[in-house]
């Protein structure tokens, strides 16, 4: 084909017309995002105005994170009442994905004192996030008593990890306005703790007896599909297990509960175990087993029964790690 | 029968797009549980499409047949992605509620198969109340499968609760589907039996016109 014989076949005409289209699209559309693009100022005014049903003045400050579970994207003072207002975004929710709340922390006296409003501004990949209805964000108002546990049964909602994921957030906030404003600055005391990954390190303690035996009280995190456990672990001088409980199953009872090895909920596993003995239960070392088949942890539960295999793990690797920490501070929680 | 109200009774009832043609179920399906999203889809999608066959009427002439289908794939998106901005901007408590449903308009069979099936073959002001007939009919579908779905789901019409006999079901995707399918039972024989009706009163006429004839 002849150069001129292009310029005036129907390829050309054809190329020509799309790329006209797309030109003019292109053009409308540009013109169209100068006059109505949403500024991040309006996107504020909007949650603000939606929280209180009215125009309210503040002032912003920087943040920064204070809990492992949640992220601060925005923190705002409000100059009418001296309440906090907090964007959070809490993690832990269905397929690993997120829920991004704006909560109001009312604060008096130097202490927190209660939350007044938990709104839903985003999420991720929270397929069930309509069954969260006003009832169970009023769940969090009134008086403040400690953080809101994952575990509580007022988050089963038919979108329980959506409601994980919104009681990180407002523990986040919480966390946040406790340490940046109020300075109750929770010291991670097992930061530098080997095999901390599912491990709540502010929320364990441990406690040393005359006889060296470490008594720990062990909050793991929350895997894809469990909450967090509460495990009660005592490990003797020579490192070995010598008892093991668990205070609080993470495990749904309506689904996988049922399914864990009954030697890890009577923790007759663990017991009479070091490090090497736990660790042989899993054969593969202690990284998470994923979905692999054949270890003696995979029973239809093997999230729930990973999570208290490693919390006996993080006992008995770190038995030397916490008669290091003698003379200072060994309880985690308020410095 | 004047075209125009040929069109329009197709759009609204004849070739009624959820009910008769089956199309859209998507945003219909997701949308369906809250009577709010379920007309604000409706009327989203009745902009975007009248503005999508005129337009695409417009340039019947001059777009290629080769190339019709990405040029009308690309007017389409231009035009959702118009309407997310408008919506954004002015409507937040809308956009919100449709979240994901209005990106989705722009591969909506109702869209494309309306250019495809009439715009690129009519007349400009065919192709825009066609646009608006089938839009309507598609938001009266949605608007009416929106309250009964939360009504019997919620209790409530529009956001507000009405009264507290609910049955959840309903207010999921499950309930939507069992609605969807009840609704297109309903609707295609209540047009059956207009037709029928039509027929029997038409048969009767002819008989009574050949006894008069023979007589």
């Amino acid at each position: 084909m002849t150069v001129k014989g292009f310029f005036k076949s129907n390829v050309f005409k054809c190329l020509v017309t799309l790329l006209c289209v797309l030109l003019v699209s292109g053009v409308f559309l540009t013109i169209m995002n100068g006059l109505l693009a949403v500024s991040d100022q309006e996107r504020l005014d909007r949650a603000i105005n939606k929280i209180y049903g009215r125009s309210v003045a503040y002032t912003e400050v920087t943040v920064e994170n204070y809990n492992d579970n949640a992220n601060i994207e925005a923190a705002y003072r409000i100059k009418d009442d001296g309440n906090y207002l907090i964007k959070s975004t809490g993690f832990g929710g269905f397929d690993n994905g997120s829920v991004t709340c704006w909560v109001v922390v009312n604060v008096s006296g130097g202490a927190v004192k209660g939350i007044d409003k938990v709104v839903i501004d985003s999420n991720k990949g929270q397929s069930y996030i309509a069954n969260i209805n006003d009832n169970f964000l009023s769940g969090f108002y009134g008086e403040y008593k400690g953080d809101f546990s994952a575990n509580e049964g007022f988050i089963k909602t038919g979108a329980t990890r959506s409601a994980t994921a919104i009681c990180n957030a407002v523990n986040g906030a919480v966390d946040y306005v406790n340490g940046k404003w109020l300075g109750n600055v929770t010291v991670d005391i097992y930061a530098d703790f080997e095999l901390t990954e599912y491990i709540e390190t502010k929320k364990t303690s441990h406690e040393i007896d005359e006889g060296g035996n470490i008594v720990y009280n062990i909050v793991t995190k929350g895997h894809t599909m469990p909450s967090g456990f509460t495990v009660k672990v005592t490990v003797s001088a020579e490192g070995i297990i010598t008892a093991y409980s668990i205070v609080n199953n993470g495990s749904s009872p309506a689904s996988y509960a049922d399914k864990m090895k009954p030697d890890i909920l009577d923790g007759t596993l663990f017991v009479g175990k070091d490090f090497a003995g736990i660790q042989a239960i899993i054969n593969e070392g202690i990284t998470y087993p994923g979905d692999d088949k054949g270890t003696t942890i995979s029973t239809g539960a093997t999230q729930s029964n990973y999570l208290c295999v490693y919390a006996a793990a993080f006992a008995t690797k770190n038995y030397q790690n916490c008669l290091d920490l003698e003379g200072g501070d060994a309880e985690g929680g308020d410095e | 029968m004047n075209k125009y109200k040929k069109i329009t009774l197709d759009g609204l009832i004849y070739q009624n797009p959820t009910f008769m043609l089956v199309l859209g179920t998507c945003p219909t399906l997701g949308l369906i549980s809250s009577a709010f999203s379920a007309m604000g889809m409706g009327l989203t999608v009745v902009v975007i499409l009248t503005l999508s066959n005129i337009l695409i009427s417009a340039l019947r002439k001059v777009i290629p047949n080769a190339v019709r289908i990405p040029c009308y794939i690309v007017i389409i998106a231009t035009l959702v992605t118009f309407a997310r901005m408008f919506l954004e901007k002015f409507v937040p408590d809308l956009y919100d509620s449709l979240g994901g449903f209005l990106a989705l308009i722009v591969v909506n069979c109702i869209i494309l198969g309306r250019a495809e099936a009439f715009a690129n073959k009519h007349t400009v002001p065919e192709a825009a109340v066609d646009g608006f007939m089938q839009g309507l009919g598609f938001t009266v579908a949605l608007t009416l499968m929106g309250i009964i779905c939360e009504f019997i789901g919620k209790g409530s019409l529009f956001g507000y609760q009405i009264m507290d006999f609910k049955v959840g079901m309903l207010a999921k995707p499950a309930g939507s589907f069992l609605v969807y399918g009840i609704c297109i039972a309903v609707f295609t024989y209540v047009i059956d039996c207009i037709e029928r009706a039509k027929r029997v009163k038409a048969n009767k006429l002819a008989r009574e016109n050949l006894l008069r004839e023979v007589a």
